[in-house]
């Protein structure tokens, strides 16, 4: 079986041609089948939008939650049984507007989970309107005088959020984006890529071309642990880099928590009463 | 004396809520049954409080009409409890308040002790409440060693010098009760009871020993009045069972984080009140037509919006049976006492596993907060059916019907086999997204009509099943009417209406039937409970109805509920 085959099932997908979700969904499943994870051990949860379909062309436990609500269910299911591989993936509306409460408070919490940023800077499901990663200036139904907010910018808010592991990759660079993703599952931690994926029908400022153009390839062989030269490399790049930007050792949540539980909350005997004993008399 | 009651007031946060659990739990280890209604503010410190404690030797899940002992550590103490002290009843004040102005009809005779100054002699100026203690413990002729004991649990980890201070307050108190003026109340004496230690509980523990004993290992929630202290117990037991708990960053991560630990395959809640159960709709709609099973504790509060957070009132029953967007499956119950609070926390999650929805388990604020002396209820588990993981009858390389017929399996991620999809959107019998007006009719049946068996068990306990009235109530409104019913003699006969949805339509038309009215009493405006009485009525049966309601954020008096009730007769 070719590796693309392992995580790929039959559901007729419906992005766009060109689209740049097709390219994060391939390297998705190349990361997972290169890193031998069973389909039935990874669950993709995913919100509401373009991009959350990616767990239905998937062949994986996929969960298409509410829009914005992607992490809590996905920290939900790690929290349940962390020896899953826990995906989430959402646009950068679900994961930067509605959810973004959520999403700092994923990334401070660190539970090991990878979360794909699927970033077109636009809402394309709702066809075009403007998202709060577009840039100034951006003509919408929404904003047709032009988006007069300037942009969040996820990795920064990310370090400041106290992340453990940072990458921004793009859809047309294939084995790079790879790469990240596999990083990022491996990573005992929260981790956060942020993947420029463009969207061919409602912002076209943002194509391939303009993003190979713009995007800048970190340095390779700088120092990831440096949060301080992160901060300067996301201002010197204004965002636009593709690249693990830092990452640290931090120990995970579920490691934080009594040490290393080794029974996945799945796991235990709920049956096992004992358990309760002298709780009344405490009451006493 | 049968029943004694006595008010301790003061300021939020000088000791009073310390002192009535200590009285209250040295009664209850005595033999006798307390009930505490406690009044305070939504601050942490200044504000007035008071807890008003009724000891009977029967259990007493409501509070009554007057007081027999007043402990005032501050003036609105002595001005707010004038509607409960006859003029029969002792104030005893602390000295540093003064004279007590002029009501009319008369004051009950207030006396002056010097609680801040004995402390302060004490060593410890916080220690005034345990001088209190020490001054009840003689005039109501207790058992001081089981005060002492009671300090000591209290105050030992505080410290030898603080627990030596309070000892020593408590001695100071008991001398004062051997002043002069106190003799004509020597009939200030309970009557003997068997010695038997009894747990003092409320509600929100209740609940929650229910929840661990249901089997529920995981539960996210976000602090709020007044159902804080259900994540607080079990943020404080579940590790030592291997469980969690998480106190997330909103209501809504909440909600939707439960659902994701549940659809992992444990047993999952959240708890919260009205303000969050706003917030959790949409999570909630998702658990019902993703089919993923989710236990939601509502412990309710005066609303809309902020309301007063630290009032009683049942008005979100509405919200369980009617809201959020679409329609839904989910099932409502609710406890009318500590023990159903137990229980029913406990059964939620067997219910939820068993019919794949949402439960919501609607307690409130009074059923939640005041203490009440209870007898130890065993702490037995059901058994558990329906549970979420399974890899049974689930075929290899091929997604799983999840959604297929009556399967109501439902295999966790890591089950070889069971892959499927899971989403809010209609969806086909893989889960996947399906539009189509076939399937779409037949997932809404498939969610919507699987409550036949459980509709069928009854959702009401009542004694009697005929006669000339039947008082119908729920959560902390029942506590209060079967106080107030007691004086009847059958002819009023209460109801505990345990289950909103699915509800109990042929148990309750058939009491419909058989009694000559019916009478709701609920804390609301509207009549949440009565108006879903009326739909599910015979329409021959519907003059029977009537409504008592009350929204003032105050609990009903026995008389409200008497004068009711015989007008009804």
């Amino acid at each position: 079986m070719a590796l693309i085959d392992v995580y790929t099932n039959q559901v007729e997908q419906t992005w766009c041609p060109g689209c740049g979700h097709y390219s994060v969904l391939r390297a998705l499943k190349i990361a997972l089948a290169r890193l031998e994870i069973q389909n039935h051990d990874s669950a993709i949860v995913s919100g509401i939008g373009c991009s959350g379909r990616i767990g239905g062309y998937t062949k994986a436990y996929g969960f298409h939650g509410i829009h914005g609500r992607s992490l809590p269910i996905a920290q939900g299911i790690k929290l349940a049984n962390r020896k899953l591989t826990v995906i989430a993936a959402g646009g950068d509306g679900d994961g930067f507007a509605i959810g973004t409460g959520h999403a700092m408070h994923a990334i401070k919490r660190n539970i090991d989970i990878t979360y794909l940023l699927m970033n077109n800077q636009v809402y394309g499901l709702t066809k075009g309107h403007t998202s709060p990663l577009s840039e100034l200036n951006f003509v919408t139904k929404s904003t047709p005088l032009g988006q007069v907010e300037d942009p969040l910018k996820p990795s920064l808010l990310a370090l400041s959020a106290g992340g453990s592991f940072i990458a921004q990759g793009f859809s047309g660079e294939q084995e790079k984006l790879i790469e990240l993703i596999m990083k990022g599952i491996l990573h005992k931690g929260f981790s956060l890529i942020n993947i420029f994926s463009p969207c061919v029908t409602f912002n076209p400022g943002k194509s391939y071309a303009w993003l190979r153009e713009n995007l800048v390839s970190l340095d390779e062989s700088r120092n990831t642990s440096d949060r301080g030269d992160a901060f300067k490399a996301c201002l010197e790049t204004d965002g636009l880099f593709t690249g693990l930007l830092y990452e640290n050792n931090a120990p995970d949540y579920q490691s934080r928590i009594s040490g290393e539980n080794k029974t996945a909350l799945i796991n235990l005997d709920i049956k096992n009463t004992r358990l309760l004993d002298g709780l009344i008399e405490e009451f006493m | 004396m049968k029943t004694f009651t006595m008010i301790i007031g003061g300021i939020q946060g000088e000791g009073i809520v310390s002192a009535g659990s200590i009285l209250s739990k040295a009664f209850s280890r005595s033999g006798y049954y307390t009930y505490t209604h406690r009044t305070f503010a939504s601050r942490i410190k200044g504000g007035h409080t008071r807890s008003r404690i009724e000891i009977t030797p029967f259990r007493n899940a409501a509070a009554g009409t007057s007081a027999n002992l007043i402990v005032a550590f501050d003036k609105e103490t002595r001005e707010t409890t004038f509607d409960f002290s006859p003029q029969s009843c002792l104030m005893v004040s602390d000295e540093r308040l003064g004279s007590v102005s002029k009501r009319p009809g008369g004051n009950p005779e207030n006396i002056s002790l010097p609680f801040s100054e004995a402390s302060a002699k004490a060593g410890n100026k916080l220690a005034k409440t345990t001088v209190a203690l020490g001054f009840l413990c003689r005039l109501l002729k207790l058992n001081e060693d089981l005060f002492a004991e009671l300090l000591a649990e209290k105050y030992k980890k505080k410290g030898v010098s603080v627990l030596q201070a309070n000892l020593d307050a408590f001695e100071s108190g008991l001398e004062m009760a051997e002043m002069p003026c106190f003799k004509k109340y020597k009939n200030f004496k309970l009557d003997d009871v068997p010695s038997v230690k009894r747990p003092v509980m409320t509600g929100n523990y209740a609940l929650a020993l229910g929840a661990l004993a249901g089997g529920c290992r995981f539960i996210s929630a976000y602090p709020i009045t007044p159902a804080s202290e259900i994540m607080e117990y079990m943020s404080a037991k579940l590790p030592a069972m291997g469980g969690l708990m998480l106190q997330t960053e909103d209501e809504i991560a909440a909600v939707t984080m439960a659902i994701g630990a549940s659809y992992g395959g444990v047993r999952s809640m959240t708890s919260t009140s009205g303000p969050g159960l706003s917030l959790m709709m949409e999570g909630i709609g998702l658990s019902a037509m993703a089919e993923i099973p989710l236990v939601v504790i509502d412990s309710q509060r005066v609303g809309p919006s902020t309301g007063l957070p630290t009032r009683v009132e049942q008005s979100d029953f509405d919200t369980a049976l009617y809201g959020g967007h679409g329609e839904y499956p989910s099932i409502s119950l609710a406890p009318y006492s500590v023990e159903t609070c137990f229980s029913l926390s406990r059964d939620a999650f067997g219910l939820a596993d068993e019919f794949s929805c949402p439960v919501f388990v609607m307690s409130d604020l009074a059923l939640g907060l005041f203490p009440q002396t209870v007898d130890p209820f065993e702490i037995v588990t059901k058994d558990h059916s329906g549970e979420a993981t399974s890899s049974e009858d689930l075929g290899e390389d091929t997604y799983f019907k999840r959604y297929s017929g009556n399967n109501e399996i439902r295999p966790a991620p890591g089950t070889p086999g069971g892959i499927h999809y899971t989403t809010g959107l209609e969806h086909g019998p893989l889960g996947a997204p399906d539009n189509s007006p076939e399937n779409r009719i037949r997932m809404m049946r498939r969610r919507m009509e699987k409550f036949d068996s459980l509709s069928k068990l009854p959702g009401i306990t009542v004694e009697k099943t005929s006669g000339p009235l039947l008082v119908i109530a729920t959560g902390s409104a029942y506590g209060i009417c079967q106080k107030a019913l007691k004086s009847f003699e059958g002819e009023a006969v209460i109801g505990a209406l345990h289950r909103l949805k699915p509800f109990p339509e042929k148990q309750f038309s058939a009491l419909a039937e058989s009694f000559d009215s019916i009478l709701v009493v609920e804390y609301n405006y509207g009549g949440q409970i009565f108006e879903l009485l009326k739909k599910n009525i015979r329409l021959d049966d519907i003059h029977k109805l009537h409504s008592l309601t009350k929204f003032s954020g105050e609990p009903f008096t026995l008389l409200e509920i008497e004068n009711k009730a015989k007008e009804l007769i």
